[in-house]
């Protein structure tokens, strides 16, 4: 799996409960929609820390890195 | 219907509950925990749809079903099958005004406590008229947080909606908090919870300050809060949604963005007030991490803190981002369970911020609001509550300050401060925060503008030479200067002036020449000065009874000095000088009529003063005549502007209070009166008084103090200048009420670098009440301000630093470039001035004065507490026989602790150690204790009894039986409590088991504690004091361990427990060990009339007066048992005196009980804090705490020698004692060599006065952590020749005598003698006064005991304990024992008498 796919699932199976599990877009602002609270974000940062390996600094936990599956993508792409 | 359950089920507390729970149990009857709401509806509601849909919330909802009970000793919740308490229906429509009867009600309804064992919610529906209602929800936050209020309004909702239509109700069914119980329970044992643990106490051992404001002391016991509201504008809070979209502001929720923004507002706010660099904002989270646990009605809060550390420049927007790192930080270790009190207390700030949504009620319009009840955690000293309860946007900032911590006045400075400080971030996120402005434009132009506008017109361009001779001129044959009968007019001090000037030119003297002066006070000195001025020349007063040693330092400092001008007697100290001069005392008509023209000039230096700088090394300070005449011409006027006015002139030179009262006289047609100090005993001013022949005085107020006896009714001073020290109230009204207040008396404040003084005010009894004189407002042509560390105005109420400017700036210390440039700044508010900074602290009142707070180092930190020295010193003034005080700290020498390399011996018998005091071997190596008690050992066995006797008590108890219990029984829960408890409910008694939680019981120790109980079926009680650690502090500094305070405390407790429930017996399960410890001493049995009844009367007689001491513990945990009957009452009982059971027995029965050992503790007891008592007790008094109660255990045969001796050699981890010292707050580093620093009264007094009288005196005065616990009496307070106290020269203490003091007075007489020498022996203390009180020295029942038996067998007296209490200093007991001796002698016969006195009786 892709890391876009990696994200997408987690996103989409942990994150998203219910109905509105199906078709996160890579693009699609995870923020906005109101449904992510901030102890989310925590798991989805703990979360793209361990898959990809990578030490996120609390520094960098802001929106500007996890706005998007693209953005975190980028941003690991950035630490590795 | 639904179907009810009928049982109730119970479940363990959260751990943050458990939090809670204590919390609330440390204030019982105080509602901090009160969450209260009011729902407005407007519109009318159907009251019985309202009650039918509450009754269905509470069978849905199990959280208002849910109660705290304490079950075998550990607190449960527990759910009842049914609401404990129905929906309360209120009718206001009878009222008058219904609003006004709606807040009377929710006034008084919200600060009831909820009783924990019941019902944890009140609820009821109000009818205000037929238009509006009221639903007031009152619930124990252990059962609710601010998400599951938001569950319980909208499921009301819901049914209310259903019931209006007459639907059948059913009972939702909704996600039970068992689950978050089990979850938690299943986390703390994951890897995820290691890490946030270790996360946290890594966090935590980082130690900070907490934030102080205004310079209270951050932290009180004390619960009440005031909500004060913050009103937040329209615009400030559109430009908070604006800057809420800004990167580097907006978060990735609008919640968090919002919580980030308002945390880093209340971080700027403290960093600006309080100066702090590191600072910890607490925050309450709600860890509600599945969606299951969203919809949890119940409490979900872990309070956790951010720690922001400030850089130099960091701005708002800065600081937003440091914030919201933190936040994420946070929240990465936000575990269910993580929160602990260790960390409730690492910070002393709170922000609450809150969002939430009460929609409609049902589609009727709802105005939701969060009712504070007045109280909140203690340990907060302000409560930031940031709340969007209705989502209309405008979000409400409320502030809840402790009302302890914070007047009504200054809490209205600190709202109005920090409207500021937002303010300012919002306008501008990026300038620095210390720049942020505190002050209103009010304040500004008072503080800053009004208050330095000072300007007046002076001579600018004259010298002091200038204005002498101006005065020679206009009245040459007036008296200038006089001295006994000899006398000098103008114009004849003008010759010989001029004549010593020529002399001077002649020698070489140059401008700026720096003339060193050391003569004693005379006519001549103010010849030289003044000639020494006219030649341009610049003097240097030393004081003629400076060491010789010093002054050849000063003299190298100097460098190469080519004149001095010296007395005849002091001239071999300048013998490195290129000559010494003197003016001659010859009659003026001899000298040479010469008219020499002044060469002084207004920017040169006239005089260089030496002051002590803090470091040590004396710094010169430049004083030129431009500053001189700015201060004299401003004199002047003050004090000598009217008529010819005389100056008396007894001070050293070398300070310069002193030139007032050498050249004021001199500028405005006055007399100098000379007064040389030719006795030398530092009582020259009351000379001065007596001879009553001057107008004006300068002195300081040690000098004062010496006249304050003198009768000042008749006296010709007219004017006081007083200064140079902090001017007591207490001082100056005495000096009033002696003088029948014709004496003004000017308080003058200034550095010697700011030239003699620049601030006065005049002394008015009817309004100086504060306990110092206030020095008023700057003098003519000086500016004073009062700035922070970043050298910004103080608001009102904040505390900074003095900084003073104008004229009278001085010009630099000599040769100290460096200095110079560091304590001599620009003035930011009149460029091109220079401002000197003090090193002292001030503050604005709120009346618009100055307060002045004395130096930097005047306000010092003892045992983590802020203190005044000079408010303790007012108070110890206020005090009517004492006449002279002087307050410092001081590093306490630790008493020496023998070394403990040495190897030791061991006594074969026992094992008691080498290093016990006073111990001594045979040849065998038996000890002193084994071997006398071989002599007793016979009688001391008499002593106990057997377990038939008990049983006879045991039925004695039952016989009388009142009330629920038969007796208390203290457990431990150690191996010797759990055997007795065992045992007497096997006797049949019905127990009350009473265990003191301490902070420190280990869980194994609680666990057995439980079992036990729980097992017997017997009621238990754990009670806990919030004071404990201020017990173990008190203990450690009286009896250098952590048992002593405990133990009384544990007493203490049972004792009103006792009271409250009827119960008159105590049960102890003290071992045969501890009796001997503390109770029987070999005093008791070596008596010839040895009687078991006399040593328990005696005992009993000891532990009375013990227990009635009004001490710390006494105090803090109010108990008022030991004044009433009570302690006569109460009857108590030692187990141990009647059962005696082999150790294998008693394990082997408490084993198959279901006892064990705890493993977490050392091997010997049930608590933690134990080590602690053991460490310091070794580091302070040499030797091991428990050496002697182990030995006895071997002697009793309950322990062997080996057992004992291995169990002593424990190692024991300096690192935990270190913390748990830290956390109880003993900071002073017990191990460091320096010695642990103290709070210390000196004080002068007819004669000496009893520390407790003093204590007493001060505690109704001061907060208690300002009580010294050092009293020294002085016969004289020693003073500097500056005429301030001498602090160097204040006797140094050590620890020997622990919250002793006064000065160390030896015995004086035989029957002293001896008694000390019992004191000493008894007390294992080797210093003792025979003032110092025996409670000081850490005396308690057990030593008085001794000490009476041993007084009474050598005074072969018979004296009762009672008066040994009664007079607990070895000079009273020695007057007791004459007394009675005296008795004795006057009862005998005649024939007796005179047999005893010719000595062959």
């Amino acid at each position: 799996m892709n890391p876009h796919e990696q994200l997408r699932t987690f996103i989409e199976a942990k994150l998203l409960s219910g109905g509105q599990a199906a078709g996160v877009a890579y693009g699609d602002d995870l923020l906005l929609s109101g449904l992510i609270n901030s102890l989310d974000v925590m798991r989805l940062v703990t979360f793209t820390a361990e898959t990809f390996q990578i030490d996120i600094p609390a520094e960098d936990v802001v929106i500007e890195n996890f706005q998007t599956i693209d953005a975190i993508v980028d941003y690991v792409a950035s630490r590795q | 219907m639904t179907q009810t359950n009928t049982q109730s089920t119970t479940l363990p507390l959260t751990h943050s509950q458990r939090l809670m729970w204590i919390g609330q149990r440390v204030h019982p009857d105080v509602p901090i925990y009160n969450m209260v709401f009011t729902f407005t509806f407007q519109s009318q509601i159907d009251t019985e749809a309202f009650k039918a849909a509450f009754a269905i919330l509470g069978e849905a909802c199990a959280s208002l079903r849910t109660v705290i009970r304490e079950i075998d000793g550990e607190p449960m919740q527990v759910i009842l099958p049914s609401l404990p308490q129905a929906l309360e229906i209120i009718d206001l429509t009878s009222e008058v005004d219904g609003q006004v009867a709606l807040s009377r009600w929710v006034d008084e309804r919200r600060t009831r406590t909820l009783p924990l064992e019941s019902c944890l919610y009140d609820s009821a529906l109000i009818r205000v008229s037929e238009s509006q209602f009221v639903w007031y929800l009152n619930q124990h936050h252990l059962i609710t947080d601010v998400t599951a209020s938001e569950l319980i309004y909208r499921l009301m909702s819901r049914l209310y909606e259903q019931a209006l239509r007459d639907e059948p109700l059913s009972v939702p069914s909704l996600p039970s908090y068992a689950d978050y119980v089990a979850h938690e329970q299943e986390v703390r044992t994951g890897s995820a919870f290691a890490a946030a643990k270790a996360y946290w106490q890594e966090y935590l051992s980082q130690p900070i300050d907490l934030v102080s404001l205004y310079g209270e002391s951050g932290s009180t016991h004390l619960a009440r809060t005031e909500r004060t509201p913050f009103l937040i504008s329209p615009e400030q809070t559109a430009r908070l949604n604006e800057l809420a979209t800004q990167p580097g502001f907006r978060s990735f929720t609008r919640d968090m963005t919002f919580a980030n923004l308002y945390a880093a507002l209340v971080f700027a706010y403290l960093h600006r007030l309080s100066g702090n660099t590191d600072i910890r904002l607490g925050i309450p989270l709600a860890n509600r991490s599945t969606p299951a646990f969203r919809e949890t009605i119940a409490m979900f809060i872990e309070v956790l803190s951010l720690h922001i550390r400030f850089d130099p420049d960091e701005t708002f927007a800065s600081l937003v981002r440091k914030v919201a790192a933190a936040n994420v930080r946070t929240l990465q270790n936000l575990q269910p369970g993580i929160a602990s009190a260790e960390h409730h207390h690492a910070y002393n700030m709170l922000l609450n911020f809150i969002t939430v949504s009460f929609a409609p009620f049902a589609g009727i319009p709802t105005r939701a609001e969060w009712v504070h009840s007045g109280y909140g955690d203690s340990t907060d000293s302000i409560r930031f509550q940031v709340h969007d309860l209705n989502r209309t946007g405008q979000t409400s900032i409320e502030l809840d300050f402790n009302t302890y911590l914070h007047s009504d006045v200054e809490r209205q400075g600190l709202l109005d401060q920090f409207g500021r400080v937002l303010d300012a971030c919002l306008r501008d996120p990026q300038q620095p925060i210390h720049r942020i402005s505190l002050l209103t434009d009010v304040e500004y132009q008072h503080n800053i503008v009004q208050f330095n506008d000072t300007r007046k017109p002076y001579p600018a361009d004259q010298t002091v030479i200038d204005l002498f001779e101006a005065q020679a001129a206009r009245a040459p044959d007036a008296t200038a200067v006089a001295l006994g009968t000899t006398t000098l007019s103008y114009h004849q001090l003008k010759r010989r002036v001029d004549a010593f000037m020529r002399t001077l030119l002649d020698l070489g003297a140059e401008p700026e020449t720096l003339i060193p002066v050391c003569m004693e006070t005379s006519i001549e000195v103010v010849v030289a000065l003044l000639a020494i001025l006219k030649a341009g020349c610049a003097y240097i007063p030393i004081d003629p009874a400076t060491p010789a040693e010093r002054i050849a330092s000063l003299l190298e400092d100097l460098g190469k000095t080519p004149i001095a001008v010296v007395d005849e007697s002091l001239a071999g100290r300048f013998s490195s000088v290129g000559c010494v001069a003197r003016p001659a005392d010859v009659d003026d008509r001899l000298l040479p009529a010469v008219n020499e023209a002044s060469l002084a000039q207004p920017s040169q230096c006239a005089y260089l003063i030496f002051t002590s700088g803090t470091t040590g090394k004396p710094k010169g300070v430049m004083v030129q005549h431009n500053n001189l005449t700015s201060y004299l011409w401003w004199a002047k006027r003050m004090y000598a502007d009217h008529e010819p006015t005389t100056f008396a002139l007894y001070s050293s030179l070398a300070f310069d209070l002193t030139v007032t009262s050498v050249f004021v006289p001199l500028i405005s047609g006055g007399t100098i009166r000379v007064y040389p100090d030719r006795e030398k005993n530092g009582l020259l001013i009351r000379e001065v008084f007596r001879d009553n022949a001057v107008d004006v005085v300068k002195l300081t107020p040690s000098h004062l103090a010496l006249v304050r006896d003198l009768d000042l009714a008749q006296t010709r001073v007219k004017q006081l200048i007083v200064g140079g020290e902090d001017f007591k109230t207490e001082l100056a009204q005495a000096i009033h009420r002696k003088s029948n207040g014709q004496i003004a008396q000017h308080n003058e404040y200034g550095p010697t670098e700011s030239t003699v003084a620049c601030m006065i005010h005049t002394y008015d009894p009817r309004l100086d009440t504060r306990p110092s004189v206030p020095i008023g407002t700057p003098s003519d042509n000086m500016q004073v301000y009062i700035l922070d560390k970043r050298l910004q105005p103080t608001p009102t109420g904040m505390i900074g630093e003095m900084y003073l400017s104008g004229a009278n700036i001085a010009r630099g210390y000599l040769n100290r470039p460096e200095l110079t440039a560091e304590r001599f700044l620009d003035d930011p508010f009149t460029p091109g001035q220079r401002m000197y900074r003090t090193g002292d602290l001030a503050r604005w009142l709120p009346s618009g004065h100055l307060e002045f707070l004395g130096r930097n180092d005047h306000q010092v930190k003892v045992g983590g507490a802020r203190i005044e020295l000079g408010e303790v010193e007012a108070a110890l003034l206020s005090h009517h026989e004492i006449t002279a005080v002087a307050v410092d700290v001081r590093r306490v020498r630790q008493a020496a602790a023998p070394a403990t390399e040495e190897a030791l011996n061991h006594c074969t018998r026992c094992g008691l150690a080498s290093n016990f005091p006073g111990i001594t071997f045979d040849e065998d190596g038996v000890c002193s204790v084994c071997l006398r008690y071989d002599s007793y050992r016979a009688k001391a066995q008499a002593y106990f009894k057997s377990m038939d006797a008990l049983k006879e008590i045991v039925e004695r108890i039952k016989a009388r039986r009142a009330g629920e219990y038969d007796c208390i029984v203290l457990f431990s829960g150690g191996k010797d409590s759990a055997f007795m408890l065992f045992q007497l409910v096997e006797m049949g008694l019905r127990v009350l088991s009473f265990t003191l939680d301490n902070g420190y019981i280990s869980d194994d120790a609680k666990a057995n504690i439980r079992r036990i109980t729980g097992s017997l079926g017997v009621d238990h009680v754990f009670a806990t004091t919030p004071f404990m650690n201020a017990i173990f502090v008190d203990s450690l500094h009286h009896f250098a361990n952590v048992c002593n305070g405990c133990f009384k405390a544990i007493y203490t407790l049972a004792i009103d427990l006792a009271r409250q429930k009827g119960i008159r017996v105590i049960v102890t399960g003290l071992s045969r060990g501890q009796f001997f410890e503390t109770r029987l001493t070999e005093e008791l049995f070596v008596r010839d009339d040895f009687d078991i009844q006399a040593i328990d009367e005696s005992i009993a007689r000891a532990r009375r007066a013990y227990h009635q001491r009004d001490d710390l513990i006494s105090r803090s945990l109010e108990v008022d048992v030991f004044r009433d009957q009570m302690l006569d009452e109460i009857e108590f009982v030692d187990f141990y005196r009647y059962c005696d059971v082999a150790l294998d027995e008693m394990y082997r029965y408490l084993t198959a009980r279901g006892w064990t050992r705890p493993q977490d503790t050392g091997r010997s007891t049930n608590c933690l804090i134990n080590d602690v008592g053991i460490y310091v007790h070794k580091q302070r008094r040499g030797f091991h705490n428990y050496a002697l109660p182990y030995s006895w255990d071997v002697r009793m045969g309950h322990k062997t020698r080996d057992q004992a001796i291995e169990e002593l050699n424990d190692e024991i981890d300096s690192h935990r004692v270190k913390r748990i010292l830290h956390e109880i707050g003993y900071e002073d580093a017990v191990d460091t060599e320096a010695g642990a620093t103290r709070l210390v009264a000196y004080y002068t007094s007819p004669k000496p006065i009893p520390n407790a009288e003093v204590r007493d005196h001060l505690s109704k005065k001061l907060t208690n952590f300002m009580v010294p616990s050092h009293f020294i009496w002085l016969e004289t307070m020693p003073l500097a020749p500056s005429g301030k106290v001498n602090r160097a020269a204040l006797p140094d203490i050590d620890d020997s005598r622990p919250m002793s003091g006064s000065t160390l007075v030896a015995p004086s007489n035989d029957v002293e003698e001896a008694i000390h020498r019992i004191w000493q022996e008894v007390l294992l203390l080797q210093t003792i006064s025979i003032y110092d009180n025996f409670f000081d020295l850490g005396g308690h029942s057990l030593p008085a005991i001794r000490i009476v038996s041993r007084i009474n067998s050598m005074f072969d007296i018979d004296m009762p304990i009672d008066t040994f209490f009664a007079h607990p200093t070895i000079a009273q007991l020695a007057v007791a024992v004459d007394e009675i001796l005296i008795a004795e002698i006057e009862a005998l016969s005649d024939e007796e008498a005179r047999q005893l006195l010719s000595g062959d009786g």
